[in-house]
């Protein structure tokens, strides 16, 4: 597959993105500055567990709601300057699909019409949005003959490929998938991801792909970011940060993933403590080491920042974990 | 079976559910023998029976549900067993687990209290002693502070936290038998390995017999004795954990295994999937109810329903008319 690569320009560019929120208990700094990039053609994964804040840095690039402070730059545009029209113009570009597929359509329209809206809005006449409406179905494997019927006569898995036709209608660049396989049984889930790496292909678009689920993620990006308590506290190259996990919060994330005898990576042999904190009030210094088995003084202290371990590879961390036998930087075949 | 009665001897339950459209049988003939201590992982997807299944065992199907077959426990059949002697079973001497600990908890009674209940009705225990009994259950499914936290209420504690109350509220009576249905489903990984590896050493210290329902293949990979795997209200394919999944036979189950995204899933690759979707209980047609979904459909799938046969030994057990690896083709 060959990618014109016209541009040099990164996609999207998020820098220092903060989401707080207001309750009666006190702010939830659900998302605390944190940067990254999706380079074009690429797939990002955002992963981590509940609370993590990988689904409202998701919706903040939507701006829905935008975030606190920080910017999203989209294709050059920072999108939290923009509103009304241009920010509507901009979206076309930007699509997302959530993870109850169900839940993420109106149940009272026809699913042409759910498909179609996103070219109402744009203003495209009407035989030509027929077409694409047409097209769309056709690409995600739905009889263009069923646009009549509603959501409810459709199965969960059936759904989701509506809601990602109705995001490839308006020819989008870049797609946030937030969770879309969660919800749906494992031979449907297989269908869909295959169908969203079909989709990125043809449509040569760039993804950010927010999942808790470590092995899907494997099959689906180039890179993943791990999120702690609102954090990244390591980002890189998927086949790096899987096989050399530096963060210990990552090692144990890899450690309890159920397995089917597919292991590419000894266990670590680090242990969770404790429960997660609040993020009413997150751990000073490092967030994760009321947790850490490795932390010490300096943890509480001082908040470890990115720094490079591998090549493409980043961790936040006083006390990575580091393969001893490695020189640098150099990956060893599995 | 010379020496003893199975603990748990289910032998061709089925579960018809009367609906507006007709009848729906949910559960089709399933056959599972369970030995004091043993485990049984109880895999298959959504509409496939397992919870069905679990939930029949434990008296708690829909109540106009039909149920047919034989559920020995301990000797005696729960089916036809009196409901008040049958209930000095359920609860007691078989615990369960469900998927949302917090619809299982009752959000206004401290959870010490729900915890002792079940030791206070079914083993005669006083208030005072049935408070002991949580304080020592919730220490010992790892809550902290027990003496202090038993008198909290469920929307003090975490998802993984209310779950640990759940397993101690199910361990109450010191059950022969647990059932743990999606028991892990809604947690995080990490609170997922640890519940998991709570309930395994529980169980291996209580001589506990366990059936882990999930629909993850992982989770049942490596802490059950045996796996079957469920599709359209039947059991399918049944065998010792590791040689379901290096030598499974039928082509389900085969390509339920091919359809998982792997750590060692090359980037972008295509995928196995399963074309199609599973069956309606409500339309089910002669033969294999994967035949219309299988890559491997000969002619002998729709006419009949392939009937269980064992593998190599008597411990092995599948119902596939053109089972993959089908050594008896290849010599």
């Amino acid at each position: 597959m060959t990618m014109t690569k016209a541009e040099n320009r990164v996609p999207l560019r998020v820098v220092n993105l903060e989401c707080t929120f207001p309750t009666r208990g006190g702010t939830v700094q659900a998302v605390s500055g944190i940067s990254f990039e999706v380079r074009p053609g690429e797939v990002l994964a955002l992963v981590g567990e509940s609370g993590c804040g990988k689904s409202t840095t998701g919706k903040a690039i939507m701006q829905l709601p935008p975030p606190t402070s920080g910017s999203v730059e989209f294709e050059g545009t920072d999108l939290t300057s923009v509103t009304g029209s241009s920010l509507r113009d901009i979206r076309r570009r930007l699509q997302i699909i959530f993870q109850d597929p169900i839940s993420a359509l109106n149940p009272r329209r026809k699913i042409k019409d759910i498909i179609a809206e996103g070219l109402v809005i744009a203003g495209v006449p009407k035989e030509e949005r027929q077409k694409r409406v047409e097209v769309a179905m056709r690409q995600v494997g739905l009889d263009p003959a069923n646009g009549e019927r509603r959501p409810r006569e459709f199965s969960g898995g059936q759904c989701q490929r509506i809601a990602i036709a109705r995001a490839i209608v308006v020819n989008p660049t870049m797609l946030i998938c937030d969770e879309p396989v969660a919800s749906l049984d494992v031979s449907i889930q297989a269908q869909i991801l295959n169908l969203l790496e079909e989709t990125r292909r043809t449509y040569d678009l760039s993804m950010l792909f927010i999942s808790h689920d470590l092995a899907v993620v494997n099959s689906i990006s180039d890179r993943v970011a791990v999120m702690y308590l609102g954090r990244i506290v390591e980002i890189g190259d998927a086949d790096s940060v899987y096989r050399h996990a530096a963060h210990p919060y990552t090692n144990i994330l890899l450690d309890s993933a159920p397995t089917v005898g597919d292991v590419v990576r000894p266990p670590s042999g680090l242990e969770l403590k404790g429960e997660v904190p609040s993020p009413l009030n997150p751990p000073s210094g490092c967030r994760f080491r009321t947790r850490c088995p490795r932390a010490t003084a300096i943890c509480a202290e001082q908040e470890p920042v990115l720094q490079e371990v591998r090549t493409e590879h980043q961790v936040a961390c006083h006390h990575p974990v580091v393969d001893p036998d490695l020189p640098n930087n150099e990956r060893p075949h599995v | 079976m010379s020496e003893s009665s199975p603990l748990l001897d289910v032998r061709g339950l089925r579960c018809v559910i009367p609906t507006p459209r007709g009848e729906v049988q949910v559960l089709s003939g399933v056959d599972v023998s369970l030995e004091k201590g043993q485990t049984l992982g109880l895999v298959g997807e959504s509409g496939s029976g397992k919870s069905m299944f679990a939930r029949s065992i434990m008296g708690i199907s829909p109540p106009h549900a039909r149920l047919e077959g034989e559920i020995n426990f301990a000797g005696q059949d729960l089916l036809t067993l009196p409901k008040k002697a049958a209930r000095r079973v359920w609860g007691k001497r078989i615990g369960m687990v469900f998927q949302d600990p917090m619809t299982s908890l009752n959000p206004v009674v401290r959870i010490g209290r729900q915890v002792g209940e079940a030791a206070e009705k079914h083993l005669g225990l006083s208030r005072q002693q049935a408070r002991k009994r949580a304080i020592d259950l919730l220490e010992l499914v790892g809550i902290p502070e027990p003496a202090k936290r038993h008198r909290s209420y469920p929307h003090e504690f975490s998802g993984g936290m209310r779950q640990r109350v759940t397993i101690a509220m199910a361990l109450a009576c010191e059950p022969d038998l647990l059932i743990a249905d999606e028991a892990t489903t809604a947690l995080d990984v990490t609170v997922q390995r640890q519940i998991l590896d709570l309930v395994k050493s529980i169980q291996t210290d209580r001589q506990m017999a366990m059936i882990l329902v999930s629909h993850d293949l992982g989770v049942v990979s490596d802490r059950c004795d045996d796996v079957a795997v469920m599709y359209a209200g039947r059991i399918v394919e049944k065998s010792p954990t590791d040689r379901l999944f290096s030598d499974h036979r039928h082509r389900y189950t085969e390509a339920l295994l091919q359809a998982i995204p792997r750590f060692d899933t090359p980037k972008h690759s295509h995928l196995a999937a399963i074309e199609g979707k599973p069956p309606n209980l409500a339309a089910l047609s002669t033969g294999c109810p994967f035949a219309p979904r299988c890559a491997h459909e000969i002619d002998a799938c729709t006419e009949a329903m392939p009937p269980m046969r064992s593998a190599e030994d008597e411990l092995h057990w599948f119902a596939c008319a053109n089972p993959s690896r089908s050594k008896e083709l290849l010599s």
